[in-house]
């Protein structure tokens, strides 16, 4: 979390390699400045939802994007996933499944819990950084996210 | 003549006295002479010599001599040649007054003899008197009589010998004994009617001769067609024939073969039917035989005697052999009861006692016939349960019969024996009531095996339901497995990729050139190693996903497949042919990965010729598309065909054609789940073609 609060990429990811290659990438093209990073998806769940650690954070206080793997301990990707497209507060996040697996139920599933977008990450790094950069680009950069009232 | 005599007497006794006493005699003699001449009686007056000296007008005619010629005739000239030996002897016994009256035969003038009575007188006057008295008429008479005695005697010994007759041979041998004691002929034989009147039963035929007259003794000869059976059939009285070697009606080839002379055949006939005929006659030497008169009569009476008998013995002989019938018939189905292989008892309704059981029987429950008969079936507890037999009885009684019905008996020795039973009520003889008899089929053995078999299934089903769980388990694991593959087996791969860039990036410049190669390498097994897992997930999934059969246009399907190969076509020179492609049914993913997977090999493969060329068919027969790629390019060696289509299995080495040996692997599991085949035929450097074949989308 950086110091004003302000999370742009929520970066959920058990792998050390993953995270730190990943973060490499999203460095590299500059998009690394506000990045949460949760290691499963209870530790997605309590920032996402301000609990727990996170009980000071205000809901309203959405990442930019999520960007998060499928396969997690403790609660998995896709439950995560369904939890934030389920809460009226969180729904409009946009999800960015980032994911080793190909299988097509892990791809159909995701979209039907309303993904956003479903990332393979390729074994050759040039590949999976230009992904991760393109991704951060189009999320934070050109997509529009609806306009909440944050005041309430 | 008799002036004659009294002129004699006269010449003698000359005197008044017997002047007067003449006179009385002449009125006297008148008499005598009148008696003298019409006495029935010949009479002849001859002298002491035996010379004729008058005869009267009766025996003249006897002897056919006019009274002339016999006067002064001698006696040896009426007497016939036998008797003239006998005169002198004759004559002194009249003169001494002895045998006066004796059998004399005489001769005619015409030199027939005739027996006589002779009396002969000696007179007063030393002549003598012959009165001849002609007795043939009392000897026919006397003849006649004897043999009607004879006849009558013949019958009587007839009648009392068929007495205690049992058989019509007997009768034949009774009947041939008088006819010929009594007419004098041998051959004697019965026809006797058989049951249809239609044939004529011949007994006695071989009496005569070994040599049988028409037939074996006791054939039977068809009567229709044959002119003599048929008359001898039809007749009501003797039908004679005198000579058969004249007569029309017999069979002259046969009468010259046996020498038949006379046949008679009488109707044998009782009270208006006629049973048969007898019949005698005579053969060869014996010559005709004529019957007259009384001698019908006394076949006629025979035939009626036998008619008597035979009708008694052939009624007899009836019963005896439906009696032989009946007793044969009864051991037949004592024998077919006893010896049934079907088990069968016959019961008392009311507590099933025994009364018959057959060895069958016996043996299905384990018991013998001693053990069971008189005892009952309830009380040796042969019924598992009582209760079905009183329902069964119940069943029987309503309906008369139960069949096949299926229930547990036990065996003598306790064992349970299953068998259907069958019963029916009957009479039977020496039983007041109306009986059971049962019929068992044993079938322990039949419900062993199904029990055996419906174990087996029962055994089977939970197998397989087993396996299958087995199977889907394994399944489950193999998805996890791929799962975690594709998850987890590249999470390394990209970090040791990953962080030998990034080594590269950051420490680039302070590595030697080898180290930086050295880094490469490491990247590109890294890279590769994510190309095989990616390989064998996309394999590992072909088994599990389903197939969606739908009629392809495989035009379309090449036409894409070499759209997504545009990439791998970049600067190659390639004449692509592709002919006439007709529609199959198939899953349009899969078989678009098989166009996809053999284009890229024929591309790949073709990449050294200058001339690249690739052909695209399909030949349809019976319902079978078969689909080929032919390519121009490298081509393999046949020796090593087996490995062709195998997973990883790779005939090239990767420096001169890269892949990972799973393309093939893939285009076989796929035509393989379509129920089609795959292979290939190829020549080093000389190309290969690869074939596949598919349901036609016409095919129903």
């Amino acid at each position: 979390m950086n110091q004003n609060g302000i999370v742009e990429i929520l970066l959920v990811e058990d792998n050390p390699d993953d995270l730190e290659l990943t973060l490499r990438a999203l460095r590299q093209a500059n998009l690394a400045n506000h990045i949460e990073v949760a290691r499963d998806g209870a530790e997605a769940l309590e920032f996402i939802f301000c609990e727990g650690p996170h009980s000071g954070r205000k809901i309203e206080d959405t990442p930019r994007v999520i960007l998060l793997d499928l396969k997690l301990p403790k609660v998995d990707g896709l439950e995560v996933l369904q939890r934030i497209k389920s809460d009226p507060r969180t729904k409009h996040i946009p999800v960015v499944m980032l994911t080793s697996s190909k299988e097509q139920s892990d791809i159909v599933k995701s979209y039907e819990s309303g993904v956003n977008s479903y990332m393979v990450k390729p074994v050759n790094f040039e590949g999976f950084a230009a992904a991760v950069q393109e991704l951060g680009m189009y999320w934070l950069l050109l997509n529009e996210s609806p306009k909440l009232n944050r005041i309430g | 003549m008799a002036g004659d005599l009294s002129n004699r007497s006269s010449g003698r006794q000359n005197t008044v006295f017997e002047k007067a006493r003449l006179q009385g005699a002449v009125a006297s003699e008148e008499r005598y002479r009148a008696l003298f001449e019409h006495a029935p009686d010949g009479i002849l007056i001859a002298d002491s010599e035996n010379c004729y000296l008058d005869a009267n007008a009766s025996i003249c005619r006897m002897l056919g001599y006019a009274r002339d010629e016999l006067i002064g005739m001698h006696a040896s000239a009426i007497l016939a040649q036998t008797e003239i030996a006998n005169i002198g002897p004759a004559l002194d016994a009249t003169k001494s007054g002895s045998g006066r009256q004796r059998e004399v035969q005489f001769r005619r003038k015409d030199n027939s003899v005739f027996a006589a009575e002779q009396i002969v007188t000696a007179l007063p006057d030393g002549n003598l008197m012959v009165m001849i008295r002609d007795i043939t008429e009392r000897r026919r008479v006397e003849q006649a009589l004897r043999i009607k005695q004879e006849h009558s005697q013949s019958l009587l010994r007839l009648a009392r010998r068929l007495e205690g007759v049992l058989t019509v041979e007997d009768i034949l041998e009774v009947s041939r004994d008088e006819v010929e004691r009594t007419l004098g002929i041998h051959a004697v034989w019965f026809y006797v009617f058989s049951e249809d009147r239609r044939f004529l039963r011949i007994i006695g035929a071989n009496h005569r001769t070994e040599e049988v007259p028409q037939a074996k003794d006791g054939e039977l000869l068809l009567i229709e067609g044959d002119q003599m059976l048929e008359e001898i059939a039809a007749a009501e009285a003797i039908v004679v024939v005198e000579d058969a070697r004249t007569d029309p009606r017999t069979n002259k080839r046969l009468v010259e073969r046996l020498g038949n002379r006379t046949i008679v055949n009488m109707p044998v006939t009782l009270s208006g039917r006629k049973l048969g005929t007898i019949g005698a006659g005579t053969f060869g030497d014996e010559g005709v035989r004529v019957l007259n008169a009384e001698e019908c009569e006394f076949f006629a009476a025979l035939a009626s005697h036998v008619a008597a008998v035979l009708d008694r013995v052939q009624a007899l002989e009836k019963r005896q052999l439906a009696e032989a019938a009946l007793r044969q018939s009864d051991a037949r189905f004592v024998k077919a009861f006893e010896s049934n292989p079907a088990a069968m008892c016959i019961t008392t309704v009311k507590d099933g006692r025994f009364i018959e059981v057959n060895d069958r029987y016996c043996q299905m429950f384990n018991s013998t016939r001693e053990e069971l008969i008189g005892k009952s079936a309830l009380k040796l507890s042969l019924w598992a349960d009582p209760a079905t037999r009183a329902l069964l009885v119940e069943l029987l009684q309503a309906r008369g019969f139960v069949r096949d019905y299926e229930t547990r008996f036990r065996r003598r020795n306790g064992e349970p024996l299953d068998a259907m039973i069958s019963m029916e009520l009957i009479d039977f003889p020496g039983e007041n009531e109306p009986v059971l008899i049962a019929m068992f089929t044993d079938f322990t053995e039949r419900k062993q095996a199904e029990a055996k078999i419906n174990r087996l299934n029962a055994d089977l089903e939970q197998r397989v339901i087993r396996r299958t769980a087995e199977l889907e388990a394994a399944n489950k694991e193999l998805e996890a497995f791929s799962y975690s593959v594709s998850h987890d087996l590249r999470a390394p791969l990209r970090a040791v990729d990953g962080f030998s860039r990034a080594v590269m990036e950051d420490y680039g410049p302070h590595l030697p050139e080898a180290g930086q190669r050295y880094l490469q390498t490491i990247r590109e097994g890294a890279q590769r190693m994510g190309l095989l897992i990616d390989d064998l997930l996309n394999f590992s999934r072909l088994s599990r996903v389903s197939l969606g059969k739908r009629t392809l246009d495989m035009g379309g399907l090449v036409q894409a497949a070499l759209d997504e190969l545009s990439g791998q076509r970049q600067g190659r020179q390639i004449d692509l042919r592709i002919g006439d492609l007709p529609p199959c049914k198939g899953d349009p993913a899969l078989l678009k990965q098989v166009w996809i997977n053999l284009l890229s090999n024929a591309i790949k493969y073709t990449q050294r010729r200058e001339a690249a060329v690739i052909e695209v068919g399909c030949t349809a027969e019976q319902g079978i598309n078969t689909y080929f790629v032919r390519d121009n390019g490298t081509g393999f060696d046949m020796r090593y065909f087996g490995k062709l289509f195998g997973v990883f299995q790779r005939l090239h080495r990767a420096e001169d054609y890269p892949g990972t040996g799973v393309g093939l692997a893939i285009v076989q599991r796929v035509i393989h789940r379509h129920g089609g085949r795959v292979w290939a035929e190829a020549a080093p450097d000389l190309g290969a073609t690869f074939y596949f074949t598919l349901e036609s989308a016409t095919s129903s």
